[in-house]
């Protein structure tokens, strides 16, 4: 793979929204996203950074030899918007979020969707769009629709943001990595737990 | 047969016509006869619903919708604007609601070409005030469920309306639902 720039790649923003399924497609793109001894595997989030997010110098520390370890690595985290000061040191900062269709996400929050939960479901989603415009950060947003439907064209339009050159097979393991059905995400953790 | 009637709310670019033409197929009448379009959308109710915003005409909407009454136990409809129309929900019998979303980001897309935090945002308030305004036993209909599960769907979409559609309907109403390249033109047959 090459590279043009040094970045960071950040997946942010709402939980349960198919976040892990953006962080593993850009991982197996070639872009590291976690330690790989050291990650929750049911969404893989980076233990190390989670733990890190809690002090400013810490993060800082780790974001630091990150960056001295790769040209390009990120990482998921939703809820960046509590740890405003994480921004600072990231190097050229690529920001994603991802979308689901809120009856998905207001079953997978409350299990049910009703006529309540749906408006909860749909103002935590404008709260999450709202945190992170206040902190004018420019977002890419996908859906994750277009990537159920389309992708190939999914995959695709990551590489062209992200700036990457990932050979055929990294692209092939990506795409074949998209797989909704019922059961997820266990099934994605099932993948997982075969390749790490 | 139990008499009712079918009503998918209007969120638009959401699955709306997907929806509507899902249930015609599964025998369900939601346009009057002879309709041709893409929309699917009742040419009589629409008018008179219009006739209504417009002008006060609160005639014209009783008139179709106590004559669809009598001609079908079960019928529905789908009408945009179905919000501003509300004299229509006094002369439903015993109304079914239905609302699909898609996710945000794919409506932004369509409706305003890009999606930027602007837009999106746009798009959450407006589906919020569609929700907001739905009755409260509106059922909501997740449109990733139409493309990850069809038969499912389908299915669901039947019992919730309560008929018992055959094999070969719901076959063509699965069929039906073919997202492909230069979606959402869904297309029957």
């Amino acid at each position: 793979m090459t590279y043009t720039k040094n970045n960071t790649v950040l997946i942010v923003d709402a939980a349960r929204c198919g976040t892990t399924m953006l962080t593993g497609i850009i991982h197996l793109l070639g872009v590291p996203m976690f330690d790989e001894n050291n990650v929750r595997r049911r969404t893989l989030e980076d233990l190390i950074i989670i733990e890190a997010l809690k002090s400013e110098k810490e993060i800082q520390k780790v974001i630091e030899d990150r960056n001295k370890k790769y040209d390009i690595w990120g990482f998921k985290y939703p809820n960046l918007w509590k740890h405003p000061y994480t921004i600072q040191y990231l190097r050229d900062p690529i920001y994603f979020t991802i979308f689901k269709e809120p009856v998905s996400i207001s079953l997978r929050r409350y299990r049910k969707c009703d006529h309540q939960r749906m408006r909860q479901t749909l103002g935590y989603l404008l709260r999450s769009v709202n945190e992170y415009s206040s902190l004018g950060l420019n977002i890419n947003y996908l859906s994750y629709l277009n990537a159920v439907t389309r992708p190939e064209r999914f995959v695709d339009e990551i590489i062209k943001i992200i700036g990457i050159s990932p050979s055929p097979e990294q692209i092939e393991t990506a795409i074949d990595f998209i797989r909704p059905r019922v059961g997820y995400p266990k099934q994605r953790v099932k993948l997982w737990n075969k390749k790490l | 047969m139990e008499q009712k009637t079918i009503v998918v709310c209007d969120l638009s670019h959401c699955g709306t016509t997907m929806l509507t033409g899902i249930i015609q197929i599964l025998g369900v009448s939601m346009v009057e006869d002879g309709y041709v379009g893409h929309s699917r959308e009742d040419n009589e109710i629409r008018n008179a619903a219009k006739a209504y915003r417009k002008k006060g005409d609160t005639d014209s909407l009783k008139e179709v919708i106590d004559r669809k009454n009598k001609e079908k136990d079960v019928w529905g409809f789908k009408l945009i604007n179905l919000w501003a129309t509300d004299i229509i929900f006094e002369h439903l019998r015993n109304p079914i609601y239905l609302l699909i979303l898609k996710d945000p980001v794919s409506v932004t897309k369509r409706r305003l070409s890009r999606c930027d935090r602007g837009r999106l945002s746009n798009t959450l308030k407006r589906m919020i005030r569609a929700v907001k305004l739905t009755p409260i036993d509106t059922h909501f209909i997740s449109y990733l469920d139409a493309i990850v599960a069809p038969r499912e769907f389908v299915c669901n979409i039947a019992e919730i309306i309560g008929i018992e559609p055959t094999e070969e309907q719901i076959d063509r109403a699965i069929k039906f639902i073919q997202p492909r390249i230069g979606y959402p033109l869904v297309e029957d047959e």
